[in-house]
């Protein structure tokens, strides 16, 4: 009896696995032929009448991957967008999920390349990708537009953090309860700020955990004692960012360095898994024209 | 009449009262879940809701030369939208980079013209913004905020894992019904079959997201996904078949065997065909499983919202999306507009299960 | 005839086969998620060696990339996964009930016919929908009673599942109250007991197995329901729930939301949890089949 159940799983699985095993061959042999027609290809003569020819001169066609923090995808999206625009045959596949795992696509290939919104720590550098920062991005603390208090300190800040500080009046502001509202585990924007604002590892355990920086702002939006922080790219009208020690959460701020809570974007990649098209998108974000378009979402690295 | 009796009818009126009571709880919490959903999501329907991209997307295109170009901008908070167009507008016969034909219509966007960025300013006159000779390019965007690729990579994981679970199914439904002996191994099947249906939808994305994103290598993909989901269908496709199986009249079985048909030629050519009604509700019930599902799908398929190029890509469903769109952007309306598409097609295949159920209760 | 006899043998193998698969599935899930769940309890796991002790009792969940730093801990969490549970089913099931009364009892045939695919449309709604009615709606109520100041809570999280839960309970319901004979009714009606007094007395009890199946399945759908709970739990990062205004993060949620971020440890220990929820999964399903098997006929279907 135990054979025959024995041979019946074996049977499907191999079954399974070839099936499976032989399409996974397929698709990347197909890839790579779509790869070698398109270098094949002629180029097609095209009139650029005029518009600031980009900085590819041959006709580039296929995908590239790339992983890593959703702090950056909103700036990632606009420069496929503009990418694509102008490449077309072209295709980014960002995954948005977080700059931990951005960091191990890119190292394990799974991903061409990945971003991540905090430095890299010691033992990822170690990895040995080529890293380059193509933005700088404010951490907001935001509250709801009727509370009364509008400038923390990072001391405070610390401390409603760590729950030591629980009561707005604390603070000068009304007698209510702090809603503490903080990111998932694995978030970029997280794991700089509890560096940043210096509380490693020791948030309050009773914070409300809000998954992705769209969450923590509508959570904040919703409720009239809540503290949240997001990337300077969520702050509307819904929420009000918070001075730090007298500091205004602006562009201008981070970049003199005045305004406290501020982190690099970077987006890094092993060289042997770059395709043209990665290369040639990696090459347009630092371009004066990539960068304008980061301007309109974060901190440009050039002025 | 005794006091007892008295007390009896109180008793009775209380008890009735508090049914009443409950009924109108449970219609009550669905009419509000649904008064919600369509509340906030029905504003956010339009045609272009079902047919455009969920993303913007960019393009450059290039333009005949003309000194008209019949059309009409109007400036909005996020643009200037094409409000009107004439037939010889060379809009219409533009042609993008890869020298294919990229018609635009009423609601793109126009961001510039040569190398002028459209204004508040010169968005009243923009021929003026033409060069004297040649072609030129102009910078316009297909606005997104549609469905519409979600809607297709929904339906190729619901055709994709139907697929694959059903010829499973129905032919694990025979076997129960048609072959197996009380014993070991009916009891074994039975029991993991209930096992399945009970392990929630968040276990089977963990399992699909190691067996076939990672160890079989799909990567996240439609056909990750579909291979995940069509686990999940194996239990509903399996009872429902094996029910009807079980009311197919042992006189047709007899019949044809008596006309000297073999077993398998019994249940391929008479027992199958007569349970058809159904498989067709086992069919009704999956596609309304894998629309609501979202858990295993997260992990499994991805969530990229665009259309899937082949099997291998990813693809976000209607209700992933409808996740992401309420956590990542906290946009509640756009997850109800969706939710309202979910909804009816929900009432949709419920009003079908039922006509199909009516059909099979012919026998 | 021989080829016959020797097709007949292959169909038969073939159909076995597809019948096994549903065993294959449980057993490559279970194989899978153990597998990967149950590593960093062994001290040879290279991604660092964990306590299965500090796991099932902790009461912070603090991953780190160095084992030393971490914390695992997933009591509070099953202890949250367990009382929103419970308080889904003791809301539910009341009501649940006495609804599946009135439609197999009391309903004149047309408001059957409206309260079944009412009922029906309730249970096929996806619980991401649930998720964001829970967040739009219920959770700003809640907001303006509660006195931490915010609406993501135990109580939301009750309040939600027991309107995911209701319609499995009111369906199982009506079939067991269906399959109870008339005859019961009639005998009871013959000795001067009225409708209501039948009801209670009599037909309640008489279709209990099947209403307890019903409990069952309900028990297990609360403790493994994911996306819509994820959205209003407020998934804290330790302590045990003391009161319905304070927030939780069940098993599910843990697995959810952390499983696109982690990798190594953390992410085993996320295996980890879910074989946990496995096990509850487990034996819920273990007491279902004991009731099932009591049961005989009565169908029970979900």
């Amino acid at each position: 009896m135990k054979k025959i159940m024995a041979c019946a799983m074996i049977l499907t699985l191999s079954l399974s696995l070839m099936a499976c095993g032989g399409n996974g061959d397929n698709s990347s042999q197909a890839n790579s032929s779509k790869q070698e027609n398109s270098s094949k290809q002629e180029e097609s003569s095209q009139e650029t009448s005029g518009q600031e020819t980009s900085s590819t001169t041959a006709k580039i066609t296929g995908t590239a991957t790339g992983s890593g923090s959703t702090s950056v995808e909103p700036i990632i999206q606009q420069l496929k967008d503009e990418f694509e625009a102008k490449n077309p045959g072209t295709t980014i596949e960002y995954e948005g999920n977080s700059s931990g795992s951005g960091i191990t696509a890119a190292n394990e290939n799974v991903s061409m390349f990945g971003c991540a919104s905090r430095e890299l720590k010691e033992e990822e550098k170690a990895f040995g990708m080529t890293v380059e920062t193509f933005a700088y991005d404010g951490i907001a603390a935001i509250v709801h537009p009727d509370n009364t208090v509008s400038d923390i300190s990072m001391e405070d800040l610390k401390k409603i953090y760590t729950g030591e500080v629980t009561n707005w009046k604390e603070l000068g502001g009304n007698d209510a309860p702090i809603v503490v509202v903080s990111r998932e585990n694995g978030s970029g924007t997280k794991s700089a700020f509890e560096e940043l604002v210096g509380f490693e590892d020791a948030l309050v355990s009773d914070a409300t955990i809000a998954e992705g920086n769209g969450n923590v702002q509508s959570t904040v939006a919703s409720n009239p004692n809540a503290i949240g922080y997001v990337s300077f790219t969520y702050i509307d009208e819904t929420v009000k960012a918070l001075t730090v020690e007298g500091v205004e959460a602006t562009d201008a701020n981070v970049k003199n360095s005045t305004y406290k809570i501020s982190r690099p974007f970077l987006i890094f990649w092993h060289e042997e898994n770059m395709n043209e098209v990665a290369k040639a998108f990696v090459e347009f974000m630092m371009s004066a024209e990539g960068q304008a378009i980061v301007a309109e979402k974060a901190i440009p690295v050039t002025d | 009449m005794s006091n007892f009796k008295i007390k009896n009818r109180v008793k009775d009126g209380a008890l009735r009262g508090l049914i009443y009571l409950c009924t109108g709880l449970t219609v009550g919490s669905l009419l509000l879940i649904l008064g919600y959903i369509f509340v906030k999501g029905v504003p956010g329907l339009s045609v272009d809701f079902f047919i455009r991209d969920f993303n913007d997307k960019t393009a450059y295109v290039t333009l005949q030369e003309t000194d008209d170009l019949g059309v009409q901008v109007e400036a909005r908070d996020d643009g200037f939208y094409i409000t009107s167009m004439e037939k010889g507008s060379p809009f219409a016969s533009a042609v993008n980079q890869n020298g294919d034909r990229q018609k635009l219509t009423k609601g793109d966007q126009i961001v510039s013209i040569g190398d002028t960025k459209l204004t508040a300013e010169n968005c009243g006159d923009l021929n003026a913004l033409l060069p004297d000779t040649g072609q030129v390019q102009a910078k316009v965007v297909r606005v997104g905020g549609g469905i519409f690729p979600l809607l297709v990579t929904t339906l190729m994981i619901i055709g994709l894992s139907l697929l694959i679970a059903l010829p499973i199914g129905i032919s694990a439904a025979v076997y129960l019904n048609e072959y197996a002996k009380p014993g070991k191994i009916l009891r074994s099947i039975r029991f993991c079959i209930e096992i399945l249906a009970g392990i929630p939808s968040i276990i089977y994305g963990l399992f699909g997201m190691l067996l076939f994103v990672r160890f079989m290598g799909m990567g996240f993909s439609v056909l990750a996904g579909a291979c995940t989901v069509a686990i999940i269908l194996l239990p509903t496709i399996i009872r429902t078949t094996e029910e009807t199986l079980k009311t197919v009249p042992e006189s047709y079985r007899e019949g044809s065997l008596g006309l000297g048909a073999t077993k398998i030629q019994t249940i391929v050519k008479i027992v199958i065909p007569a349970s058809a009604p159904g498989i067709l509700t086992a069919v009704i019930l999956c596609i309304g499983r894998i629309i609501g599902e979202s858990a295993a799908l997260l992990f499994t398929s991805g969530t990229q919202a665009r259309i899937p190029g082949n099997l291998l890509e990813s693809g976000a469903s209607l209700t992933v999306q409808a996740y992401l769109a309420a956590k990542e952007k906290g946009d509640l309306s756009m997850a109800c507009s969706i939710g309202v598409v979910v909804i009816l097609v929900v009432i949709l295949l419920n009003f079908l299960s039922r006509k199909v159920g009516k059909l099979m209760t012919k026998f | 005839m021989g080829q016959q006899h020797r097709n007949e043998k292959i169909a038969k193998i073939f159909f076995l086969i597809t019948g096994l698969i549903a065993v294959a599935s449980v057993l490559l899930i279970t194989f899978f998620v153990f597998f990967q769940g149950l590593q960093p309890f062994f001290p040879f796991n290279k991604e660092g060696r964990y306590s299965f002790w500090k796991f099932i009792s902790g009461l912070q969940w603090k991953p780190n990339d160095e084992v030393a730093k971490a914390s695992y801990g997933i009591l509070y969490m099953i202890v949250g996964s367990l009382f929103s549970t419970l308080g889904a089913v003791i809301l539910a099931v009341p009501i649940g009930i006495l609804t599946a009364v009135y439609i197999a009892e009391l309903a004149p045939r047309f408001v059957v016919k409206i309260l079944q695919p009412a009922v029906e449309l309730l249970s096929g709604i996806p619980s991401v929908l649930f998720g964001v009615f829970g967040l739009g709606f219920i959770v700003p109520i809640i907001m303006k009673t509660s006195p931490y100041a915010r609406g993501q809570s135990l109580l939301a999280v009750i309040l939600v599942l027991a309107v995911m839960i209701l319609p499995i309970i009111v369906s199982l319901s009506v079939t067991a109250l269906q399959a109870v004979p008339h005859a019961y009714r009639e005998g009871s009606y013959a000795l001067g007991a009225s409708k209501i007094h039948t009801i209670f007395h009599l037909v309640i009890p008489a279709a209990r197995s099947g209403l307890l199946a019903g409990i069952v399945l309900g028990t297990g759908r609360g403790i493994g329901e994911t996306m819509a709970v994820m959205m209003v739990a407020g998934n804290s990062g330790g302590g045990i729930p003391t009161s319905l205004w304070q927030q939780i993060r069940p098993l599910t949620v843990n697995i959810a939301m952390e499983m696109g971020y982690s990798s190594g440890l953390h992410q085993e220990m996320l295996f980890a949890t879910a074989v946990i929820l496995f096990l509850f999964i487990f034996g819920i399903n273990l007491i279902l089949t004991k009731i099932t098997a009591k049961l005989g006929d009565v169908d029970v279907k979900f």
